[in-house]
């Protein structure tokens, strides 16, 4: 080492005189990060705010994001109607329509997102619970299975259905357009309504953290459209609400469906204000108090969600293609053989650690995930088991998914 | 595949101690350029504590193992600058005079002009500087932190040694 190189390197050290950072700042440091929870990626090898904030800063602050993520059929009933998108309420409990009528289903499955995790920068939601954990286990089972009743629908509608699309576009207000920078050349792109753009298209080209291909809109506040202001003071969670609420009822796309709301609150680096992403998650009632939750390819709630800036106003909107969904009854796989599937069921992450975890899985729920097959969108029912381990220290919850319909109704 | 090899794919999958002994030996080496970068101590652990969260968030991105000393501080420092950017930051942090340490009682008075020097560069060159000969990075690993060409990373090396040419005499430093 030179001279040089040793005063330089003394004067900076000298600067740290005083300044050693804490004793515990790296145990802080990352447990704080895992705790932090991930956001799904929205796409494959896709960081979804990087890519956002590229076009958000080159409009000089102009959009952040607002997901809206509707199943099938969930769009109030008037305004679907006048679009021409007839859309199938939710049945009854006792009303599935005919039986096994979809013949064998594809099983569902829980998976890392493609490319890992994402959402850092300004993107993560924040988490109320531990991060998931896909990897293999040695699992057991110590929890108490749920009364459920004997059968479940499953929805069927079209993966691909251009003139609903077209429809659905217009019953918005927005027009076909070409080119829009935040869309891929695979999505078909609407111009509108007002400050917004339109795509819809597979899930994987718009960036969802859902990687099944299940057909999605995304009405994003365009980059062409007016700079909204940064540094928005916070607003509360029932404003958010609320905001979200005017928006969906505006729009005509309030849903038909019943829903768990939730707001989590994350950073938007480019706006440098919070945005708050109102979830609606949407529920199968299932008759006697049951009802199943959507969850998308990695077990996280899905139904709608709305995403408000801290101005107010909702910057983009993303979710499942409005449909018109088929119903038909399937019954459904008793605790043993779930169990027994859960057990010995393939980690939805390959990768094995270098000390696999024992884990007991105490919860079970039934909820519902997408699966595409063959032209078409299944809504199915799904057994998704949790239980939660510590590794260094830091909580994580395993996650299981399997069918929840009978073993002779699944592909092998 | 060696254990060692195995870290990235199992801190990508959620695995919490893979993760700290991937990034946990740099959380430090974050906070010194934090500093150096911010000079203020808790402006300066709150920076490598964001950046630690992104790392996790992003961790995907990282394609080689090797490579996270400079991915892991091009964060913290992509981090310290949206920290400069902020208002308040700007507002408020840069019209109070910087907490530095207090040096050593016998430190030379050349260190104390150089020290002086170093606090006038303009921030990117000091960064440079920082990283090359505080931290010992090669220039490739600099270029990769500063987002810039080993060209001109090595550039702006050489800039910033000539600006303390009235405090010492540079010799040929980009050997």
């Amino acid at each position: 080492m030179s001279e040089f190189e040793e005063k330089v390197r003394a004067a900076f050290s000298a600067e740290f005189a005083g300044s050693e950072p804490a004793a515990d700042l790296r145990q802080r440091a990352i447990r704080k990060a895992v705790e932090s929870g991930r956001r799904p990626l929205r796409g494959p090898g896709q960081h979804p705010w990087p890519t956002r904030s590229r076009w958000v800063r080159r409009t000089a602050l102009a959009a952040a994001v607002a997901l809206v993520t509707l199943g099938g059929g969930i769009y109030a009933r008037d305004a679907v109607n006048r679009a021409g998108t007839a859309v199938q309420p939710t049945p009854s409990a006792t009303v599935y329509g005919p039986f096994e009528a979809f013949g064998k289903l594809a099983a569902p499955a829980i998976h890392l997102p493609a490319g890992g995790f994402g959402g850092g920068g300004g993107g993560a939601l924040q988490s109320t619970g531990p991060p998931p954990y896909y990897g293999p286990a040695r699992l057991s089972w110590a929890g108490k299975f749920p009364s459920l009743p004997p059968t479940a629908p499953v929805y069927r509608y079209p993966l691909s259905d251009p003139p609903a699309d077209d429809a659905f576009a217009a019953r918005l207000g927005a027009v076909p357009a070409r080119g829009l920078p935040e869309f891929g050349p695979q999505v078909r792109q609407y111009s509108g309504p007002g400050p917004f753009d339109l795509g819809i298209g597979p899930s994987v080209q718009l960036n969802h953290v859902d990687t099944t291909g299940l057909p999605l809109f995304s009405l994003v506040y365009s980059p062409r459209a007016p700079a909204l202001l940064p540094r928005q003071p916070p607003m509360s969670d029932s404003q958010a609400r609320a905001t979200a609420a005017s928006f969906l009822v505006t729009h005509g796309l309030t849903p038909n469906w019943p829903s768990r709301v939730s707001v989590a609150p994350f950073w938007s680096s480019s706006l440098e204000e919070p945005i708050y992403a109102v979830r609606y998650q949407r529920l199968v009632d299932l008759g006697g108090g049951t009802k199943a939750g959507l969850v998308d390819a990695a077990g996280q709630p899905l139904g709608l969600r709305v995403d408000v800036a801290a101005g107010g106003t909702v910057v983009e909107v993303t979710g499942l293609r409005p449909a018109s969904e088929q119903p038909a009854a399937y019954p459904l796989e008793a605790e043993q053989g779930a169990v027994q599937g859960a057990l010995t069921a393939p980690p939805g992450q390959s990768v094995a650690p270098s000390v696999v975890p024992t884990v007991a899985l105490t919860r079970v729920q039934l909820v519902y995930t997408g699966v595409v097959r063959e032209g078409f969108v299944y809504l199915e029912p799904a057994y998704l088991f949790s239980g939660i381990f510590r590794e260094a220290d830091i909580p994580q919850e395993k996650l299981v998914l399997i069918a929840a319909v009978v073993s002779k109704d699944i592909r092998p | 595949m060696g254990q060692a090899d195995r870290l990235l794919p199992e801190a990508v999958g959620g695995n919490a101690s893979a993760f700290d002994r991937l990034i946990g030996p740099l959380v430090e080496p974050g906070y010194r350029l934090a500093f150096a970068m911010l000079g203020i101590r808790e402006d300066a652990e709150d920076a490598v504590q964001e950046a630690t969260i992104s790392a996790w968030r992003s961790l995907h991105r990282l394609q080689d193992e090797s490579a996270a000393r400079s991915w892991f501080l091009a964060i913290v420092a992509n981090q310290c600058r949206s920290t400069r950017r902020g208002r308040w930051w700007s507002v408020v942090k840069l019209a109070e005079p910087v907490r530095r340490g207090a040096g050593p009682e016998d430190q030379t008075v050349e260190r104390t002009d150089l020290q002086r020097a170093l606090q006038r560069l303009d921030p990117d060159e000091r960064l440079a500087l920082f990283l090359r000969y505080y931290m010992d990075l090669g220039l490739s690993e600099v270029a990769a932190v500063l987002n810039i060409s080993e060209t001109a990373a090595k550039s702006r090396i050489h800039r910033a040694a000539k600006r303390l040419r009235p405090v010492l005499t540079v010799p040929e430093v980009l050997t």
